[in-house]
């Protein structure tokens, strides 16, 4: 529940939101004039924020569509990414995002239509190649749809930009305005998973693996192209049998036809960030895992790193063997 | 679990007193000439700071000196335009007028009264040219208490105590207490959160028993210390069932480095067990 939303002071006349503040009348509404005032000053603290996160409404200026990191990319051609919010409504202990701001209020920039626009550009320099854009980075794609509307938004622009792709990745189950609407060839939805033993320790507040799994096969069923992501690969007591139980879970209900593609990736942080995170979740279990500095990151060992990425590779391709695998090496954020 | 520390800032020794009766404090020494008090079971301190964002300012940071991951209110009364007499209000934006700069205390639970902007100027005048609260301290005492604490445990109280037609005019000492006093059980609801939080952060820090009984019969270099602590933390999380000083006794370690590697090497093989007990 929002209680408080702040909202830089000239968009209190721009109609989303306007449409927004409606929504929420007994909220306390505290303009400002920038988002960056609220929004990641120093001093604050992201786990405390995080227990009664707050809305900022923003506009983005600048920078609306950007290279997507290496290892976030599914194809071989240019993948950008472009995020109209900022921190996600779950609480993964092995989320970046936790590390890499200060505040867990919830950012969302109303300008879609500037997003738009420079997508359109960036289609229109891609020479040809057709571009992958990712919207699920800094925010989970569908968690929070219902005060966003952003699926509803821009899954009908895409739908008329056959040459582009959308990737929407989540963890959310909400997919109702994706059901409400037909199958679009280019948008991916992707779920994220870890084996349901590690999503119920460390994915605080997130949908369970089988209603996750269950709302992939649901889409998979209206025709929605799917993606599968396991990324981060945990290391734990039993994660063979746990990975086995996921991808076995996941290909009962998605059938091979209706999967456009898998990635997996290792646990990393980068070394700055995981002493914040560790700072904030001392007694945290995966963070107290074995976990050694590698280069500038935070990760298993190779050794054991190799071991659980060729495991998990291995019965992906055997359990969808016509898919496009993209493995992530170390190095990717 | 160590308990939690919230500190109270107040201009007023008028605005002091009920704070200080109702939460039972006793006078701990002044510091250069501030005025302190404090409940230390409670974990409540209260420093007089006098008036002015330099004074708030300078308050906070003595009272800082004595006390870590401390909770901060800045308690006060003000006048407002349109507000009636004893109305409460918790700054949501702290500006400070002559230096033009911003302060967002952060809600992270329930707050018990409405908020509002306060802004801080250094002479109170007869004329408010906008509809928010206008006070002396706010902004010092947050630019300071933000040097010390995250901004989710700072926040700035304030009790309307009369309109604009009366800025400027003293209110007579004992008004200005009854004015706190009608406002302790919101203050008081205030605490309670507070409490909590700053408990919460200082729980981080502590260190592990075993870590001060190993510090005691061995001698590790500061980077070592560092290491132990994380060990430690690490252990009694994978590990809980065995007690570290036993098992380093047992295995014969008996330098700094020799209990920082076998430690290391010990929980390097221990695959985290999630969903299942260690």
């Amino acid at each position: 529940m929002i209680e408080t939303i702040y909202i830089e002071e000239d968009l209190q006349v721009h109609p989303r939101a306007s449409r927004l503040l409606k929504r929420f009348p007994g909220a306390r509404i505290i303009p400002c004039q920038h988002y960056t005032e609220v929004f990641n000053p120093a001093a604050q603290s992201f786990d405390l924020q995080k227990q009664h996160p707050a809305l900022i409404l923003a506009r983005k200026k600048g920078n609306l569509v950007l290279p997507a990191p290496n290892g976030f990319g599914i194809s071989n051609g240019p993948n950008f990414y472009f995020s109209h919010m900022l921190n996600c409504l779950y609480d993964c202990r092995y989320c970046f995002l936790q590390g890499m701001f200060r505040s867990a209020h919830y950012v969302l920039f109303v300008n879609f239509e500037d997003f738009e626009a420079e997508i359109d550009s960036t289609i229109a320099n891609s020479h040809e190649q057709t571009p992958y854009f990712h919207s699920g980075y800094d925010c989970d794609s569908l968690a929070l749809e219902s005060l966003t509307g952003f699926v509803k938004h821009f899954v009908p622009f895409f739908a008329k930009r056959p040459d582009a792709f959308l990737e929407l990745r989540t963890k959310s189950i909400a997919i109702g305005n994706l059901l409400n609407i037909p199958p679009v060839p280019n948008v991916v939805v992707a779920f994220s998973f870890t084996p349901a033993e590690t999503a119920v320790a460390v994915e605080h507040g997130c949908p369970s693996i089988r209603d996750r799994v269950h709302a992939a096969g649901e889409l998979a069923g209206a025709g929605w192209p799917i993606g599968i992501r396991l990324d981060p690969l945990l290391w734990y007591k039993g994660w063979r049998a746990g990975y086995d139980a996921l991808i076995d879970k996941i290909a009962t209900a998605i059938p091979s036809s209706a999967l456009h593609s898998a990635s997996l990736g290792p646990l990393r942080f980068p070394s700055d960030m995981f002493q914040k995170i560790e700072r904030m979740y001392p007694e945290d279990k995966l963070l107290n895992g074995p976990l050694i500095r590698r280069n500038r990151f935070v990760s298993y060992s190779e050794p054991r790193e190799a071991q659980l990425l060729s495991f998990v590779e291995q019965r992906l391709a055997n359990a969808f063997p016509e898919t496009n695998l993209f493995p992530c090496a170390l190095g990717a954020t | 679990m160590p308990t939690g520390q919230v500190n109270f800032v107040v201009a007023l020794r008028a605005e002091a007193e009920p704070i200080i009766e109702y939460f039972g404090m006793s006078p701990v020494g002044s510091v250069e000439g501030f005025y302190r008090a404090g409940n230390i079971q409670s974990g409540i301190g209260l420093i007089f700071s006098g008036i002015g964002r330099n004074n708030a300012a300078t308050a906070v940071c003595h009272q800082a000196c004595e006390t870590n991951y401390a909770a901060w209110i800045n308690v006060g009364t003000l006048v407002h335009y349109g507000l009636p007499l004893g109305e409460p209000r918790i700054a949501h934006k702290v500006y400070c007028v002559p230096t033009r700069r911003s302060w967002y205390p952060q809600f992270v639970f329930e707050i018990p009264c409405p908020t509002a902007t306060v802004r801080t100027i250094d002479r109170i005048s007869k004329n408010f040219p906008t509809d928010d609260l206008y006070d002396t301290e706010a902004s010092g005492f947050y630019e300071a208490a933000a040097q010390f604490s995250p901004h989710e445990l700072i926040h700035s109280f304030k009790v309307v105590h009369g309109s604009q037609a009366r800025a400027g005019e003293a209110l007579p000492p004992n008004d200005i207490s009854s004015l706190v006093e009608d406002n302790l059980k919101t203050i008081n609801s205030l605490i309670r959160p507070l409490h909590r939080l700053s408990a919460e952060l200082r729980q981080r820090r502590v260190d592990p028993e075993e870590h001060r009984e190993l510090l005691h019969d061995l001698h590790f270099t500061t980077t070592q210390r560092r290491q132990l602590r994380r060990l430690l933390r690490r252990w009694s999380i994978n590990c809980p069932q065995v007690k570290v000083t036993d098992w380093v006794k047992s295995n014969g370690l008996t330098n700094a480095s020799s209990v920082i590697t076998s430690i290391t090497e010990h929980l390097e093989s221990i695959p985290p067990t999630f969903g299942l007990k260690p």
